[in-house]
């Protein structure tokens, strides 16, 4: 998989396919349009999460291990908290706390994602 | 963690300190040592990167893979050599733990990984005498061994020359030694000092006032008035540099 299509194994880029997918079997849609979709929503999500999302998240966990190869950072962390503070357009804060026991955390230099788009 | 026939020294510091060795009954805690082992294969270390925890590879910074692991608590540096670094272990018997553990990682990943001349280059210990010392007065008297310059560090470097080891001394007493090969270098280096950091005690006379009283019965005599001139020789290393690879 490219760092391009990284997002599409996220919860709602595998719902997009899921609907993709019905729609074709069902001929409603063809299937190079189907294709398309995903192409758009791959540059659409990294977008939305450099523009649209504001929520400020911070977390804290115990690191089971970690690797660093080909300029991608991956981290299995376990018990981690995450504590997500969006701030509404009244200006309050709101405050919502994640408890995991295991994640895997992956990160990817954003110049590497950009590189290709270009 | 404390098994192993060297680390019996460790607990017996603790309880009864061996005067013959250490006659300022002061004990130098080591708190690194590096070793390298040649594993006898080549490596490719992306494999070891993608496969291996705790790894990291980045070959545009360090032509090496920078692995850890928690116990004994150290960090090797693997070249595609075969060849590897061991660093971090606080005491000769953890280093080789550490590095034998590192070999058999690289075994599990299908290399024929051997653990061949297995060599601890550097130990660094650590103790403070508890009082402060006059480092311009030592400097001064011991030119020859000594330089200090506090508007570039702090403390004074002695490069002792026999056992060849080299001493960060600082105002406070908190003494560095570091450049050894074996424990005993380090423990022989901070013997010889130690009645040269008494004689520059703060607060006491002139340098060439006895020191203190001190509780050691026998008094070792300072490394420098024995040798003569030995000048300009090539500061020993302080960090081990990796080997080639």
């Amino acid at each position: 998989m490219t760092l391009l299509t990284l997002y599409r194994t996220s919860k709602i880029g595998d719902c997009l396919a899921e609907a993709l997918d019905e729609m074709i079997t069902q001929e409603k849609i063809p299937g190079d349009l189907g294709m398309k979709v995903m192409a758009e929503f791959d540059a659409a999500i990294y977008k939305a999460l450099e523009k649209d999302v504001t929520t400020k998240t911070f977390f804290k966990g115990h690191l089971d291990s970690y690797r660093y190869c080909d300029q991608v950072w991956t981290m299995v962390m376990s018990d981690t908290t995450f504590r997500m503070e969006t701030a509404s357009p009244g200006g309050s804060t709101k405050g919502t706390e994640v408890k995991a026991d295991k994640i895997k955390l992956v990160c990817v230099d954003e110049r590497l994602w950009q590189q290709p788009q270009k | 963690m404390a098994a192993g026939p060297s680390s019996g020294q460790l607990p017996a510091q603790e309880l009864a300190i061996d005067r013959s060795v250490h006659r300022s009954g002061i004990v130098p805690t080591l708190q690194n040592i590096v070793a390298t082992v040649n594993l006898n294969c080549k490596l490719d270390l992306k494999t070891i990167a993608q496969k291996a925890r705790n790894a990291e590879y980045n070959p545009k910074r360090f032509a090496a893979v920078i692995m850890r692991i928690r116990e004994p608590k150290t960090t090797a540096l693997v070249f595609a050599s075969g060849k590897m670094v061991c660093t971090g272990a606080k005491s000769e018997d953890q280093a080789r733990t550490a590095a034998r553990k590192y070999a058999k990682i690289i075994q599990k990943l299908d290399f024929p990984a051997t653990f061949k001349d297995f060599k601890i280059q550097n130990i660094v210990g650590s103790c403070d005498v508890k009082f402060p010392i006059r480092l311009e007065g030592l400097n001064y008297s011991h030119g020859i061994f000594s330089s200090y310059e506090p508007e570039l560090f702090p403390g004074l470097i002695y490069r002792m020359k026999d056992p060849k080891v080299v001493l960060l001394i600082f105002v406070s007493g908190k003494v560095v030694l570091t450049g050894g090969k074996k424990r005993e270098d380090i423990y022989e280096a901070f013997e010889s000092i130690y009645p040269v950091l008494q004689e520059f005690r703060k607060g006491e006379a002139a340098p060439s006032a006895q020191a203190l009283p001190s509780a050691a019965p026998a008094r070792a005599l300072p490394a420098a008035p024995g040798t003569t001139v030995q000048l300009g020789l090539p500061a020993p290393q302080l960090q081990m540099a990796g080997p080639s690879t």
